[in-house]
């Protein structure tokens, strides 16, 4: 069973030539390298291209890769870098995804929280599609840290960000999906 | 507990995400205890957290796994030829290399002249054995021993034929 088999084997065996571990890495880590590509680049065919893309740079360069990290730590910083360049390249003028001057909507504090409110199927859409409103950054230290239960010491190897730029980062994407989720959904789903 | 104790939703959600450190953790914990609304909004964030994390990945197009592949092994392929490409350029430098080793001797027995000579003294020259080929041919041994010769190849000619005609036979 492939599903028994670590990625460090896996890892020695396409570096011995066995084609069919590289096949089941891409089997494996396929769903979420594309989905954090897609959150970067809000688009599937771009974020199919960009996980393709980052999948071909992690094969030509696994016998770099040291095991100092997970597996998946490193695929998803190929993933994270291949989005930045393909944004850059579309526009050239982004320096950085870094919206931090984007004002946070905060919700009133002693206020019901709308989304709680929501069926379970609807919340999960509701999510969904407010992850997608967020900017390239949020959506993807939120889908690092709650989708994929990445520690934010992780997240930093991922994005270069420091710990407290991270833990920022992390706190404002929050703020601003839970403004999303109950400007933009709340009152159709609830 | 503190009166200047704010909880406030950020300091949850980070209590929530393990980000406070032990004695945080602890403020945290207390002042809940004495707050069960405050606790109800725990509960809350916990669940949205829940959510979060519950969040099915995007699933790729069908084809996506092959594509990848299929990239991936034309990569690999382009990189052989390239190789090969080095391989010819390392044998081109060999011979560059062989040839500037040959070279030079091949330039010193060009650079002799053609009627270069020495004189060797006649007792140093070896003389060649004269042999007498019509006497050999009229011996009588010499005779004997091609008939022979004839004989045994005639015999072993014969054989391989009745070998294979044999070998015919038992295979139809």
């Amino acid at each position: 069973m492939s599903a028994a088999i670590t990625d460090e084997t896996l890892i020695q065996q396409a570096l011995g030539g066995r084609q069919a571990a590289f096949a089941t890495l891409v089997n494996r880590y396929e769903r979420y390298a594309f989905t954090l590509a897609l959150r970067i680049v809000k688009n599937r065919e771009d974020a199919t291209e960009v996980a393709q893309d980052a999948f071909l740079r992690a094969f030509r360069y696994l016998p770099d890769f040291r095991g100092e990290a997970r597996f998946s730590t490193w695929l998803y910083k190929i993933v994270y870098s291949t989005a930045l360049n393909f944004l850059r390249k579309q526009n050239p003028d982004i320096q950085s995804l870094d919206d931090d001057e984007r004002p946070v909507r905060l919700a009133d504090q002693g206020a019901p929280d709308a989304s709680f409110t929501l069926e379970q199927k609807d919340r999960n859409a509701a999510l969904q599609a407010a992850i997608n409103h967020l900017s390239s950054d949020d959506a993807a230290i939120i889908t690092l840290f709650y989708l994929y239960e990445h520690s934010l010491e992780e997240i930093c190897q991922i994005t270069n960000l420091t710990m407290t730029n991270a833990k920022t980062k992390l706190c404002r994407a929050r703020q601003r999906l839970k403004a999303i989720v109950e400007s933009k959904f709340a009152t159709e789903l609830v | 507990m503190e009166n200047n104790f704010m909880l406030t939703d950020d300091l949850l959600w980070d209590y929530a995400d393990g980000f406070l450190d032990r004695q945080e953790q602890l403020r945290v914990e207390a002042y809940l205890e004495q707050n069960p609304a405050q606790k109800a909004r725990l509960e809350v964030i916990l669940s949205e957290k829940q959510a979060l994390s519950k969040l099915s990945p995007e699933m790729p197009p069908s084809d996506f796994s092959r594509n990848v592949m299929a990239a991936w092994a034309a990569e690999q392929a382009s990189a052989v030829q390239k190789a090969k490409g080095r391989d010819w350029i390392l044998w081109g430098i060999g011979l560059l290399f062989g040839l500037m080793l040959i070279a030079p001797m091949i330039m010193l027995f060009l650079s002799v002249p053609a009627d270069f000579s020495v004189q060797i003294p006649q007792e140093y020259i070896p003389q060649m054995p004269q042999f007498d080929w019509v006497a050999l041919l009229d011996s009588a041994l010499f005779r004997n021993l091609l008939l022979i010769s004839l004989a045994l190849m005639s015999l072993k000619i014969l054989e391989k034929y009745l070998q294979v005609r044999y070998l015919n036979l038992t295979t139809r």
